[in-house]
């Protein structure tokens, strides 16, 4: 990111916002830390790249020197003496480079921290600060204003995307031969309302195309919609709030309007945390109809038998990238593992794995910011290692953000392997399509 | 205890503990005052069987026990020198206040005990106040550490070392329960201006963070 002026009134601003945000959370998380900087060792970025710029406590210690400097009695009397510091062009050029270009928000310090502090809410806190005074990286705030103008970040139309609808289901139905399988678009009164992530329209069709079929397996009555389509939440990545509450409730708004029961979201690890946990705290409000991840859909039709499974159409060896989002801050742990249990023949967990796995490396924006290219491919090398270890030939993983880096880690460390979504192993392994 | 027969210091060390009772019960109030109109804690789940939503109280207690264990928790497992000296330094600091307490309460009369009794504890408060010199070198030569550190880190922890070795000394009969009193009072005088306040908020950031992982089914494991 480059380095950018502060005029008074944007540090005016920023102080004001600072203020705003600290909810109570905020401010107890902010007075615990003893800086004890045990946290090195659980962070991707500071073990691909051991500078103390790079220690979590670093990062946090960028909102809570501003926060001891305006909101406790010694930052305000004796500054220096605790680590206070005031807003300042430096300050905030500081903050911004630790909080978009150090830090992928994964939160593996968080759960490993003496205290239990949660840093990476503390990290959040100072993107929250940035966008405010309109300071965030160029890619991830036109990626927002994308979502805002368009619906989503792709900028696709809505021709463009009900085209696309139109031949992943013909080709569908020609590979599989089963006439049922359609991509309803706008469908009115259907029960699910199925968010895509724009990925999966404009590059790669196949997680949107297994996602029907498992659909059309299952009988589901679904739609997706041509407008708010998009699972994805720039704003959340931004620390834009405010722009990621009107991107949340396009969604509630799209959802009404199609009078659908319930809204299910495609593989995407953001787009869950965003619109499961933190869209209701946005719109301050709680959500009128359920949100559901379709890992946790696909696991009920498996167990309701609406689907069938064959394990042996997957008999390579697969291993599980778990993304932060989803399983860390998300909490679904267990549904991608019982699902993997009924697809594939092979399956072998990484080390360490669950809540404890490694970022990697291309979360919390950084994928999108170009800056960052280094970095992220550098810090992969943790996730890279980890698949290694493994043996495995096939990484699943439910998210297309972990998906794109796990791309290029492939190519840069030569690790030989494809990557796949839940959900195109489910369709590979479906008894009743013929293949 | 008969409050007439408290002398100066004594006074003075009971005064310090109130001044620090209601600073930390003032900053967890303004903590908690601060709000933003936040739902948090009230976001909105489906329960299925997929996850353990809704299960904040057992997240709590996960987040007491299993979480900080040296077998789950990283900077516990990663640093088990550094986690058990720090576990001694804090025993120490909490065996510390019931000492407080008894030298308020039942002083001198303490000093009656076995004299091997005291001197078991004298070593005792003596290991933990080394356990906390320790930790102070280890902030004074690693370079990492002494960049993020500021002049409260050493202050607080040198404090610790003295408020420790001072009850040890006492219990050797080398120093005079005033000592102890004066520098406990001093302690107390100080802890809600530094980062000794972690003696609540580390209280309340596991409670909050237990909540949130329980709420959202990822605690407890």
């Amino acid at each position: 990111m480059k380095r950018f002026k502060v005029d008074f009134k944007k540090l005016l601003l920023a102080e004001q916002v600072f203020k705003d945000i600290l909810n109570k959370n905020g401010s107890s998380h902010l007075n615990a830390c003893v800086r004890c900087g045990l946290c090195g060792q659980s962070c991707h970025i500071y073990l691909a790249e051991p500078v103390v710029q790079n220690l979590p406590v670093s990062k946090a210690q960028q909102v809570s020197a501003l926060f001891r400097r305006y909101h406790t009695l010694s930052g305000k009397l004796f500054p220096l003496l605790v680590g206070a510091k005031e807003f300042s062009e430096e300050s905030l050029n500081e903050l911004a480079e630790s909080v978009f270009e150090r830090c992928t928000g994964c939160g593996r310090c968080s759960i490993n921290c003496s205290i239990g502090v949660d840093v990476a809410s503390i990290v959040r806190m100072g993107r929250n600060i940035l966008a405010s005074i309109e300071e965030i990286p160029s890619e991830l705030h036109d990626t927002t204003q994308n979502q805002l103008q368009t619906g989503n970040q792709m900028s696709i139309t809505e021709q463009e995307l009900n085209d696309t609808a139109l031949w992943i289901a013909d080709d569908l139905r020609m590979e599989t031969g089963v006439e049922e399988i359609k991509i309803p678009v706008d469908q009115v009164g259907a029960k699910i309302l199925y968010l895509v992530n724009p990925r999966e329209v404009k590059f790669f069709p196949l997680s949107l195309s297994a996602a029907a079929a498992i659909f059309a397996s299952a009988k589901e009555s679904w739609t997706i919609a041509s407008r708010f389509f998009d699972v994805t939440n720039y704003g959340f990545f931004s620390g834009d709030n405010k722009s990621a509450a009107i991107i949340t409730n396009n969604i509630f708004e799209e959802a009404k309007k199609l009078q659908v029961q319930e809204i299910v979201l495609s593989e995407c690890g953001h787009g869950f945390r965003a619109f499961r946990w933190e869209g209701a705290n946005w719109l301050e409000r709680k959500y009128p109809i359920p949100v559901r991840s379709v890992l946790e859909l696909i696991l009920e039709y498996i167990k309701d038998e609406r689907i069938t499974l064959d394990k042996s159409k997957n008999n390579i060896k697969v291993t599980l990238h778990d993304p932060c989002n989803l399983v860390r801050w998300g909490g679904v742990i267990s549904p991608q593992r019982e699902i993997l249990a009924a697809a594939v023949m092979d399956f072998v967990e990484m080390i360490p794995n669950r809540e404890q796995n490694f970022c990697c490396g291309g979360g919390g924006g950084m994928l999108a910011i170009s800056e960052c290219g280094e970095r992220r491919i550098k810090s992969g090398k943790i996730k890279a290692d980890q698949i290694r270890n493994t043996k495995a030939k096939i990484v699943a993983t439910p998210c297309h953000n972990c998906a794109d880096q796990l791309l290029e880690l492939n190519k840069k460390y030569a690790l030989g392997i494809e990557i796949q979504s839940i959900s195109e192993l489910v369709f590979n392994a479906l008894k009743w399509i013929t293949k | 205890m008969n409050l007439n027969s408290l002398n100066t210091i004594t006074l003075f060390s009971i005064f310090s503990l109130c001044w620090c009772l209601i600073a930390l019960a003032v900053q967890v109030y303004l903590s908690k005052k601060r709000r933003s109109g936040s739902y948090r804690y009230q976001e909105y789940s489906i329960k299925n069987d997929s996850a353990k939503y809704d299960s904040a109280f057992k997240a709590i207690i996960y987040n007491f026990t299993k979480a900080m264990s040296p077998f789950y928790k990283e900077s516990a497992k990663l640093y088990p020198v550094k986690f058990f000296i720090g576990l001694v330094m804090h025993l120490g600091i909490f065996c510390s206040f019931i000492y407080f307490f008894l030298l308020i309460i039942i002083s001198p009369s303490i000093l009656i005990l076995p004299l091997q009794l005291l001197h078991f504890f004298g070593f005792f408060f003596l290991l933990t106040s080394m356990a906390a010199v320790v930790l102070l070198i280890n902030r004074v030569t690693n370079i990492e550490l002494k960049e993020i550190s500021n002049f409260d880190d050493y202050f607080s922890i040198t404090m610790m070392i003295c408020f420790l070795a001072s009850i040890s000394l006492n219990l050797f009969g080398v120093v005079s329960n005033n000592v102890v009193l004066a520098i406990t009072s001093f302690v107390f005088l100080y802890v809600p201006f530094g980062k000794l306040r972690h003696v609540v908020f580390f209280f309340l950031v596991r409670v909050d963070f237990a909540k949130k992982m329980g709420h959202r089914g990822v605690y407890p494991l």
